[in-house]
Formats: structure tokens, sequence, C-alpha cells
């Protein structure tokens, strides 16, 4: 917004930031003619002259206050600074790990943990379920089809070296690692959603459907899914193949 | 023993009371009790009679305060300046007063309209119509001053209440200086048409606040 003269000129300017003011414009030669040749200065001038008859009136209609000695102000102050003081650590003085701020965090805070968690989730499902993808995939016993974008081929030697080594690992138990390059729970999240993606052609519809990586699809998982992942992490070896021929009957 | 202690508490005040705004901002945010309240009571007042120029209503003029004080201590991080703080309080007890007034604007009753007829059915003696004319005056400054956009309002009001400059009333209102004096001059040429033309032989000198 600038000021409100029609031809916008520096002059035009100088004179209104004086006039606002409440300061002389006549005590500047330059402006005392301008403010003599321009109409729309001329009119600012006469509607601002008029602002301190306007400040009393405004000021007389104000109501009373209690007086300084008032003991309402004395009240006023004590219930003021207490509530002030609990607005002011529950918003920004308490340590985030303290459940109690939870609810009183800035929405930015709460939208950054949730993303946070919903991260941690991503990996942990998508984890557990590269686990029970790989063990159907072992008692399925079919060859993997290459990933997308790849042509055919009819060497399956890009998905034996892990195929071999999950086996190994299913056979010796989960938590021995005997090949670190294949093992599930060594896999990071990028290299896990990989590896999701080349065997989802073959993986029930259930379980390829709520891993799509996305924090939507995290969103959307609910606490029951939640204990069966926990579970699912749980499973040995023996374990996991007999949820893999369980989920092998159940996509046949 | 005790006297010496008050004294030496009485000086800590003291010296207190002088410090800046940002400094008392700073310390409230760490925790500072005693800061904090040096920023309630020096502010309360100017906040109060502002939040009651709005609702009219010593109660709600106080819970207002409060609220303002609660909304402001639970947003500092926002603030850019803290040496605004109190001109930025005074804007969030303008918001939350007109929210209040928004709130509460349906309970809002004609009563004592059926009273005005019969009093004005009296023939009106010469000071009972000098007041009359006051107080009609009186009126109807309100309610310009009421209906004023809402810039404009608090433009004016901070500048002739809390005696504010314009670049202090531009930071408070997250505005440029230049918009901050044409709210102002906005305001006073309405206010102007309201009070009708200046007496003959009223001082014309003064600045505008």
């Amino acid at each position: 917004m600038s000021f409100p003269h029609d031809d916008g000129s520096e002059l035009c300017g100088r004179v209104f930031d004086r006039l606002v003011e409440g300061a002389d414009v006549g005590a500047d030669p330059v402006l005392s003619e301008h403010l003599g040749s321009c109409v729309t200065c001329f009119r600012s001038m006469t509607e601002l002259r008029d602002a301190p008859r306007v400040a009393e009136a405004v000021r007389a209609e104000a109501p009373s206050l209690p007086r300084a000695n008032d003991p309402f102000w004395e009240t006023l102050a004590v219930r003021t600074t207490a509530a002030a003081e609990a607005a002011l650590r529950g918003g920004t003085a308490v340590p985030a790990e303290a459940p109690a701020s939870r609810s009183v965090k800035p929405a930015a805070s709460r939208a950054l943990v949730a993303r946070g968690v919903a991260r941690v989730r991503i990996v942990s499902v998508a984890a557990t379920l590269a686990a029970a993808a790989a063990a159907f995939m072992l008692s399925a016993r079919r060859p993997l089809p290459p990933p997308p974008g790849e042509l055919p081929s009819n060497s399956s030697a890009h998905v034996e070296r892990p195929q071999r080594s999950i086996e190994t690992a299913l056979r010796t138990g989960a938590d021995e690692v005997l090949d670190t390059e294949a093992d599930v729970a060594d896999l990071d999240a990028g290299a896990l959603r990989r590896l999701l993606e080349r065997m989802r052609p073959n993986a029930p519809v259930a379980l390829t459907s709520s891993a799509g990586g996305t924090g939507d699809a995290a969103d959307l998982l609910g606490e029951d899914e939640g204990r069966m992942n926990d579970e699912l992490a749980d499973l040995d070896g023996a374990e996991l193949r007999r949820v893999a021929g369980s989920l092998e009957a159940g996509a046949r | 023993m005790i006297s010496s202690q008050l004294k030496l508490l009485k000086g800590s005040m003291a010296a207190d009371d002088d410090t800046p705004d940002d400094v008392l901002v700073t310390r409230a945010q760490r925790g500072d009790r005693v800061a904090l309240g040096l920023l309630v009571r020096r502010h309360q007042r100017p906040l109060f009679a502002l939040c009651l120029r709005y609702v009219g209503d010593l109660d709600e003029a106080a819970d207002l305060v409060q609220r303002s004080f609660e909304r402001a201590m639970a947003k500092i991080g926002d603030l850019r300046d803290a040496a605004v703080f109190r001109s930025w309080l005074l804007r969030i007890g303008a918001h939350l007063s007109l929210n209040h007034l928004r709130d509460h604007a349906r309970f809002v009753s004609d009563e004592g309209e059926d009273e005005r007829p019969t009093d004005l059915e009296r023939p009106l003696t010469p000071p009972a119509l000098e007041r009359l004319e006051s107080a009609e005056a009186s009126a109807a400054l309100r309610d310009a001053v009421q209906t004023l956009p809402t810039k404009q309002r608090m433009t004016l009001e901070l500048r002739i209440y809390e005696d504010l400059s314009f670049r202090e009333i531009a930071a408070a209102l997250e505005i440029s200086e230049g918009a901050a004096k044409v709210n102002f001059h906005y305001a006073v040429r309405k206010l102007r048409a309201t009070l009708g033309p200046e007496p003959d032989g009223a001082s014309r000198r003064g600045r505008g606040r």
C-alpha cells in the first residue's frame, strides 16, 4: 500500500509523511510550495489537520479503568502470570520426550514425529513382509521373474544368490548371519523395497498391497497389523516355512 | 534482617522494572517466573484497556487479558523481534477481542430500545438537549470506531492510546510503515466525517495522537 495520492510523486509522499506524523509542512519551503499547488496534498492536509481533534474525541470515549492501586490489578496479574507460565511451559519449555507435552506441542512438531514413526513402521513392515515373501518363494520353488524393465533371461543368477542365502538363513535360524550379503535383517529400507519389488509378482495380493512403501500405506496400518508384524518377526526358520506354506495354500 | 532482604528484593525488582522487554521475554522463555510476572504487570493495564474498549465489560476484558498472555506465551517462538513484544501482545488482544465479539454477537439483544420513546416523549430542557446531543455524538463516534476496518481501527488505537510510532504499529500488524500511515489517515478521515465540522476558534495545533 502506498500513500493515497494520485500522481505518487516523491513530493506528495514527503508531504503525506509529515502530515500524518503531525509535523509542520510549512517549515520546508519546497514542500510548502508543493502543498499550495497540489490538490491531493491540500485535501490530505485538511483531513489530517483534524487528527488531534479526532484523537481527543476517541480518548474521551474510552471506558474508565480501575484505579492503579486497586487489588483488581494484582489479582489479574497473579492469575494471568500463572496461566501464561502454564502456556509457556506447555508450548516450548517441555522436553520433547516428556509424554505430557505431546498434546500441547506445536502441530509442526507433532507432524514430524508422526512422519518419523511412520518411516520406522514402513521399514519394519517391509522387512517382515520381505521375510515372509522370501519364505513363500522358497517353499514355492518357482524361478523369480526379472525385475520390471529388464529383458527376460534364462539365467536366474541375479536371484539365485539371495535365494540360497535366505534358504541358509531359514535353515540355521533368522538371527544367525551366514551370508551377510543376502540376510534380510541387514538390508536397508531401499534394498528391502527392491527385494520386495522383485518378489511382488509371486507374492500373495494381501501381502504386497499393504507394503507399497508410501506414507499413506503406513498410516493405514492398524494395531492388529502391528501385532502381526511383531509376531512374524519372532518366528524362526521352521515356523516361517510353515507360514509360507499356509500363505501358498491361501494364494491358491 | 528481613527488612534488608525485602530492600534487596525491592531493589532487584526495581532494576528488573527497567529491563527491556526483549530481555524479559528471553528470561521468561527460559522459565524465569519473575520475568514473566514483570511482563504481565507491565503490559496488563494497556492490554486490559484495549480489550475493555472492544468488549465493554470488565470481567470479559480480564478474561481476554489472560487469554492474550496465554496465547502470546504459547506462540512466543513466532515473535521475530522481542523488542516489539508490547505491540505484538496488543495485536493479539485486539484479535481475541474481535473474535470474542464475533462469537458473542448472537447474544446482543435489543433491551432498552423500548424505553427510549417514552424518554423522548418528554419535552427537553436546553441542558438536557445538550446532554442528549452529546450522548448521540458519543454513540455515533463509538459506532464509527467500531465499524472501522480491523487494520484501520487497530492502527488508530495503537497510535492514539498506546502512543506507538508508525514503525512500531507496522511491526505489530505486520504491514509496511506506509500502510500503517495510510490506515491512520483513512481512519481519521472517516471519524472526522462523523464528528462534523470543527467548531469555530478551536485549536488546530497538536499532533494526531
